[in-house]
């Protein structure tokens, strides 16, 4: 085909082809472009809104339940009516539940969603005016109690008035009688006396003053029932009120005046009176108890509607969380539909790209085949030429081209090489004719080189033109100058370094193609034949001819290529060509994504997209497996841009070659972060903590349950941690709950970075806070983590302007040493915070299992006690106290004894703190006072007079307020002098509660009895107290006076105890004194009292009062 | 035509003015209804007696007076209920001639609070007379302790033993103000043995005063005289029980009694003497003149009386404070005015003074007694005369 045309047509048709080409990758390109753009659309136009409908309709749901707590927590009718009206609520939410209606209305199974929503929409409705008319009748019926109170309040001060009045008259009635006695007998008239005592007023004076006084009482005692009524949280409380309480006082009040009624029958107005009292009275009953607006029953209603009002929350709160689900469900729906659409959208991208690459592969090919099909056009007729040429050189002028029709320059040329070749075989012929003419000969060799359109010329072994053919100068563009004599290398290009002809020769061996430059220097591409002459003249022959115009339309096409890369350039999503894990090119959305510059990225390695190395190993790795098995890979992962700015990116990549992923692949990437922002934010939603925004207490259970099948598989190991701020009420109740809360806040963020990204920290709810290690190495490294979660949390906290500490105590769990599933390991950690707060907060413990018998041993000890308690089986031990200055026994310290028939003799230290722990401190405190007391009495007489019987104080006494009393109406009671009484306090008491311990011992001190201080020294021995404090005795710790003999330090703590002591005036009991040498030490120093082994240990009763008849051995 | 439309811009800047000056809101919390209500509506009839005059003269500088009323029953609750209420919602002023010690009890911390003066209250109870005076309370008459210390005095003079003397108090604020004053006059004029003196009480609100009578006939040594603090109901049922066994007692009562209403009460009945912080109506003083005058005037349905008096005297008291204002008139201002009274003769026959210090008008004490079926004034020496001759 190519070979009956021309190169010019030839060209012409090619250049149509690749127009065509590359009309048709414009058109591809652009329907591309529009399916790209359809999906912008669909997103905006219909995604978008389905999920901003979504969303408002669930903020819309969250203020229907906060407007329902709001009236929950309403106190008045008032407070509903300024809620938020609801129809505001309900135009609102039908509003967007249309929209979203709309907006889903092609999606059958959203829409389904949808009608379900309504459907439970109706029905939250429903309860909520349910709820709402509950509320209401809740706040009816209260205000109704509330005028039931005053009538109530009304008739009591009436049926008070009516008493006074009925007791004032007899009362006056009296004394008139009295005085009319007195004025009587001052007149001497006795008689009248006698007829006024018959009256039956003075003989019944009392009867009726009692009963007026039941009728008070009574009637007091039954308003104050009513209150009782009014405030009770539960039917069986109220019933038991109404029929056990009030009833028996009503029929005590019905008898009181119906006895007054027949005690005043005889007085008709004081008998009017009670009548009005006995309907008071009724009226007073019946307003309480009797019928349907009576206020026990009024209160009934309002408890049964505080059942059903509970019953409706609950309902309305299921419902509420059922639409919460549903919504969760579109949500869910609707990210589905948006992912379709743009999958959608990246197949036609995808399918354009292999389009254009196709056609692209065409135009390469088709210019292959047209570069080949030009050359084999010309070299083969100019070889044929050449060696025709060469023929005609070796004198074998028979030589013929063979001809070919039409109208091929080449075609022509052979025509005329036939006729040159003919002519020259007849010039030839001819020459042999008349040999010897050279002239002649040479005359038509110049004519035939003149006839040829190559330039020929003939040179000498340098290079030096001698001679040329006519068209030399025009392929040469010499014009008029003169080519001979110039040297045939300057119109070679200079940087073929070609330095001497032979260069030439070697060179054509490859191609005949050069660059060469024009007499006027102006570059050309030429194609050059060279060969010798004859070796004997060192004549060489040089045909070039001139391939310009060839070579411009050859480059011509090459350019037309690169707009197929203009295509690419403008995609709306990032392309990158990679090789070998290399960049080649990437496109300008591609640039414009990660911010690298073309230039900048362009060889580098793909490593600086991704997070991690091992990311992007892994990432490759799994690309690579996808690719070679000639799949698409597709995926969505974190990618990071050249500012370190991470962000959530859609990945597809496709080998150029299915067969051969080596050979290179392209790359689309796509920014999704914020679709997956609000992915996120719907999980979130659901799962987290709202205050601190960690995960609650189902994504902890959640995460550890993951968490132990995890090490379960791995064989690996996890820490659970509890943990609870120590004291935090006293935060809230003191600074508020707001503070309380941004407390939380900030443990919440302390805690979170004090632990690895991969552990998880949840709240639990309140204070409680839990903590997962996963993969821990060793126990010590739990330990570590605990310290430094310790260290975080107790650092101070900044709550507006107040500075706050908090501690907290920490249990931990390990898996599996200390349980394999979760219950067990939550059961476990969670005792060990409770041992952790037992071993004085601030803290963190391990689980052990002796925590579990200890609590068990405990329990069975407290019931022990308990039972102890009941049966009096506690008793009082009385270990003397001697002065050492008079020889006497001037004092005894009452001991509290347990002897158990299960546990033996159980010591103090054992049960005083369960006694504190339980609340059973309060009776057996008092019963200690009370008995200490008897038996200071019942010895009294055989003792010194300054005698002082000294009692233990627990730090729990103080709390309740009533200690002073209590001692003050006890000493009246046993007619006891406080001198003689002691009260020993614990060092730890005056630390712990100042405030109240500071009154409640200066009340004590005030009423005359005697503080004592009990093992000084042991505690944090603070001098400062002792000044606070009114205290008159200080009683040395047993254990320094034990080596006071032996250590020296000792000897030194005691010495300057006493010394002090005697500055500060205070008394000094020195305590657990057992040999002769200690107590010559405590002589030596002044010490005033003594008590220990060495004189007596702890006694009974009994023994203790023959104690105190004997003199005193050993001093 | 000139003259015409002087006369109608005139017209045209002065009536907006007329029509939109706000009154002079002044606020009264006091009973109504119940036991003290007598005395309530004779001090709001002297307010307003007052206003009316001031108000027909044109006000203050155009501005009237207006006194917005409600009732608190003589209980505490309401009253203080009804004194947040008219300072709030009302906006007054200030609040004058509220009734009771009980009520003073929960309305003179609100004053405080709401820095609203309570002026010209009716007690003479303590607690509106604290030391150093507060910014917020001016009063007009003198304390309970006067009169009381007035009482004792007066009657040991004229020859009674202190132990001839019994006590009857209501069983209140008041009333042991009342009580309390008698004691520590007692205690000045060198009698400490006051626990043997009879003492009968009774509770407020209610006329259950049996057991008080009884309380003092019980007694061996006959009384000679009774000092009372009561209200004029009970007051009354007292003394007339009392009288039939003990006519020649001689009842003393407070000033809060109100003699009028007493009288009203009791009826035709001697021996019954009232402390008074006005003139007496027969005296001749300017005021109880003008008062006279213009109750007559204001509605002459009504029988003086010196509570009435009292509620005139304190809203002429209050008149002048008013005056002394340059300025605007606010909360501030009617006590800066007020405090500016120093020394003026309103027509007591005594001047009154107020400044930062005093915050009381008078120190005087007039007196009446019942006598031929009139209240007539009453000085000590009649009583000398009266025991000299039994």
């Amino acid at each position: 085909m190519f070979n009956t045309r021309s190169i010019k047509s030839l060209l012409q048709l090619w250049a149509m082809a690749t127009i065509v080409a590359i009309l048709v990758i414009v058109a591809v390109a652009l329907y591309s472009n529009m399916s790209f753009t359809k999906t912008q659309n669909e997103l905006t136009t219909r995604v978008l809104p389905m999920e901003n409908a979504s969303r408002q309709v669930s903020s819309v749901a969250a203020s229907f339940i906060t407007r329902q707590k709001q009236a929950l927590a309403s106190d008045s009718l008032k407070n509903i009516a300024e809620l938020m009206p609801r129809s505001d609520l309900e135009d609102e939410f039908e509003n967007y539940l249309t929209q979203l209606r709309s907006a889903v209305s092609n999606n059958i199974q959203a829409t389904t969603v949808v009608m379900s929503l309504l459907i439970y929409y109706q029905r939250f409705l429903a309860v909520d005016t349910q709820l709402l008319t509950l509320i209401e009748q809740q706040h009816a019926i209260n205000s109704r109690l509330q005028q039931k109170t005053a009538v109530i309040e009304l008739l009591d001060a009436k049926i008070n008035d009516r008493v006074e009045m009925i007791t004032g008259k007899i009362n006056l009635q009296i004394s008139r009688g009295k005085h009319a006695i007195r004025l009587s007998l001052k007149q001497g008239d006795p008689t009248y006396k006698d007829s006024l005592i018959e009256n039956i007023i003075f003989t019944k004076k009392d009867v009726i003053q009692k009963l007026s006084q039941t009728v008070r009482l009574n009637t007091l005692k039954i308003t104050n029932l009513t209150q009782k009524i009014i405030q009770s949280k539960n039917t069986d409380q109220l019933l038991s009120i109404r029929d056990n309480d009030i009833k028996q006082l009503e029929a005590t009040l019905n008898i009181a005046i119906k006895q007054l009624k027949r005690e005043l029958e005889h007085d008709e107005m004081l008998l009017k009176l009670t009548e009005e009292l006995d309907v008071d009275s009724h009226l007073f009953i019946n307003t309480i108890l009797i019928g349907e607006s009576s206020i026990a029953q009024l209160r009934l209603q309002q408890l049964e509607n505080d059942n059903f009002l509970a019953v409706r929350e609950q309902e309305s709160i299921l419902t509420l969380k059922v639409m919460m689900s549903q919504l969760e469900d579109l949500s869910a729906l609707i990210s589905e539909q948006s992912l379709t659409t743009v999958t959608q959208s990246a197949i036609v991208a995808e399918r354009s790209k292999w389009i254009i690459i196709l056609l692209a592969a065409v135009i390469v090919l088709g210019m292959l085949r047209f570069v080949m099909a030009i050359s084999q056009r010309i070299n083969r007729p100019l070889d044929e030429l050449r060696s025709a040429m060469g023929a005609l050189s070796v004198k074998k002028f028979a030589t013929r081209l063979e001809v070919k029709s039409g109208k091929s320059e080449f075609a022509i040329l052979a025509n005329d090489f036939n006729l040159f070749a003919e002519n020259t075989q007849k010039l030839i012929e001819d020459l042999a004719e008349a040999r010897d003419s050279l002239q002649v000969r040479k005359q038509h060799i110049t004519a035939i080189l003149n006839g040829v359109p190559e330039a020929i010329l003939t040179v000498t072994t340098e290079g030096v033109i001698e001679s040329t053919n006519l068209a030399a100068d025009r392929v040469l563009k010499a014009g008029n100058n003169p080519l001979i004599g110039l040297n045939i290398l300057q119109f070679f290009d200079d940087n073929q370094h070609i330095e001497k002809l032979t260069d030439v020769l070697i060179l054509q061996q490859s191609s005949k193609e050069f660059k060469g430059l024009y007499y006027n220097k102006e570059p050309f591409y030429m194609w050059v034949s060279l060969s010798p002459v004859s070796s004997i003249d060192n004549i060489w022959v040089c045909v070039i001819s001139d391939v310009t115009t060839w070579k411009l339309a050859a480059a011509n096409l090459k350019t037309k290529s690169s707009e197929l890369d203009a295509i690419l350039e403008n995609a709306m999503v990032g392309i990158a060509f990679i090789k070998d894990r290399t960049f080649l090119h990437v496109n300008h959305k591609f640039e414009t994504l990660f911010g690298y510059e073309r230039a900048q990225i362009s060889g580098m390695s793909t490593r600086c997209l991704y997070l991690s190395e091992f990311a992007f190993e892994q990432l490759s790795d799994e690309v690579d497996a996808v690719l070679d098995s000639g799949e698409n890979f597709e995926g969505q992962l974190e990618m990071v841009r050249e500012n370190g700015e991470r962000f959530w990116c859609s990945v597809s990549s496709k080998a150029i070659n299915d067969d051969d992923s080596q050979q290179g692949t392209i790359w689309l990437f796509e920014d999704v972060t914020q679709q997956r922002k609000n992915e996120e934010r719907l999980v979130s939603l659901a799962s987290f903590d709202s205050l601190t925004g960690l995960p609650n207490r189902a994504v902890f259970l959640d995460r550890l349950e993951h968490a132990l099948h995890k090490s379960y598989r791995e064989s690996g190991t996890l820490a659970v941690f509890f943990l609870d701020l120590d004291h935090f009420k006293h935060i809230n109740d003191s600074l508020g709950h707001k503070a309380g809360d941004q407390l939380l806040c900030e443990v919440a963020s302390r805690l979170q970075s004090s632990i690895r990204e991969g552990d998880t920290v949840a709240r639990l709810g309140g204070d409680e806070f839990t903590v997962i290690l996963e993969d821990v190495r060793s126990a010590q490294y739990v330990a570590k983590v605990a310290e430094k979660i310790l260290a975080a949390i107790s650092e101070v906290y900044r709550l507006g302007t107040v500075e706050v500490n908090i501690s907290p105590s920490i249990g931990i769990s390990l898996y599996p040493a200390d349980g394999r599933d979760m219950d067990i390991l939550l059961r476990n950690a969670d005792a060990a915070m409770y041992h952790a707060k037992d071993n004085g907060r601030n803290n963190f413990q391990f689980y052990s299992a002796e925590m579990n018998a200890k609590a068990a041993e405990r329990l069975a000890m407290e019931t022990s006690l308990r039972r102890a308690v009941e049966l009096d089986e506690l008793y009082l031990n009385f270990q003397p106290q001697i002065d050492l200055r008079t020889g006497k026994v001037t004092g005894a310290e009452a001991l509290l004894r347990w002897n158990s028939e299960r546990w033996g003799n159980v010591s103090p230290a054992d049960f005083v703190p369960i006694l504190e722990d339980t609340g059973l401190i309060g009776i057996v405190g008092e019963m200690v006072l009370t008995r200490a007391c008897i038996a200071y009495m019942a010895l009294k007489d055989k003792l010194v007079p300054d005698f002082q019987i000294a009692v233990n104080l627990s730090g729990r006494q103080f709390k309740g307020g009533q200690l002073v009393s209590y001692i003050g109406q006890l000493l009246l009671d046993m007619d006891m002098s406080p001198k003689n009484l002691e009260l020993e306090i614990t060092e730890s008491i005056l630390m712990d509660n100042t405030d109240i311990a500071i009154t409640t011992l200066n009340e004590l001190s005030a009423m005359g009895m005697t503080l004592a201080i009990d093992d000084f020294g042991t505690g944090y021995s603070s001098l400062s107290y002792l000044k606070q404090f009114p205290l008159n005795v200080l009683k040395i710790d047993r254990s320094f006076v034990r080596d006071v003999n032996d250590d020296e330090n000792d000897a030194a703590i005691v010495d300057a105890i006493l010394a002090m002591s005697h500055r500060l005036q205070l008394d000094v009991v020195a305590e657990g004194v057992e040999t002769k040498e200690q107590l010559a030490f405590l002589q030596a120093h002044d010490c005033e009292r003594v008590q220990g082994y060495y004189f007596s240990k702890p006694l009974d009763f009994e023994s203790f009062s023959k104690f105190i008849e004997q003199d005193v051995q050993g001093l | 035509m000139m003259n015409r439309v002087l006369f109608f811009i005139v017209v045209l800047f002065i009536s907006p003015l007329v029509w939109s000056v706000e009154t002079i809101k002044i606020g009264m919390s006091t009973a109504l209804t119940g036991s003290a209500a007598e005395l309530g509506l004779n001090m709001q009839r002297g307010i307003e007696c007052y206003f009316d005059t001031v108000n027909k003269q044109g006000g203050i500088a155009g501005r009237m007076l207006e006194l917005v009323v409600f009732d608190d029953g003589y209980e505490p609750e309401r009253a203080a209920l009804n004194m947040r209420q008219l300072i709030d919602q009302e906006q007054v002023l200030a609040v004058m001639g509220n009734v009771g010690t009980p009520t003073a009890i929960v309305t003179a911390p609100i004053a405080q609070e709401k820095k609203t003066l309570l002026f010209g209250a009716f007690s003479g109870g303590g607690i509106l007379r604290p030391s150093p005076a507060n910014r917020y309370i001016i009063n007009y008459r003198p304390s309970y302790a006067e009169e009381a210390a007035e009482m004792v005095e007066g009657l040991l003079q004229a020859g009674i033993k202190p132990l001839e003397i019994a006590l009857f108090t209501q069983r209140d604020g008041f009333g042991d103000a009342g009580y309390q004053a008698a004691i520590k006059a007692f205690h000045q004029l060198g009698f400490k043995d006051t626990d043997r003196l009879a003492h009968g009480r009774y509770t407020r609100n209610t006329l259950n005063v049996e057991n008080a009578v009884a309380e003092i006939l019980d007694r061996p040594t006959t009384p000679k005289a009774v000092i009372m603090a009561g209200g004029y109901g009970a007051s009354a049922k007292f003394i007339a029980l009392l009288q039939r066994e003990l006519p020649d007692l001689i009842f003393l009562n407070l000033s809060f009694v109100g003699d009028y209403q007493l009288k009203q009460a009791l009826g035709d009945i001697e021996n019954v003497i009232v402390m008074q912080s006005v003139p007496p109506l027969e005296s001749n003083m300017p005021i109880v003149k003008d008062y006279l005058s213009n109750l007559q005037l204001f509605d002459d349905s009504l029988e003086p009386n010196s509570v009435s008096l009292e509620g005139f005297t304190i809203a002429k008291i209050f008149h002048q404070g008013l005056l002394n204002i340059k300025g605007d008139i606010t909360k501030e201002s009617i006590i800066d005015g007020l405090e500016l009274l120093h020394g003026i003769d309103i027509g007591l026959g005594v001047d009154i003074f107020v400044d930062e210090e005093e915050h009381q008008a008078i120190n005087h004490i007039w007196m009446t007694h019942f006598k031929a079926g009139k209240i007539t004034p009453f000085t000590w020496p009649m009583l000398q005369t009266k025991t000299i001759t039994k």
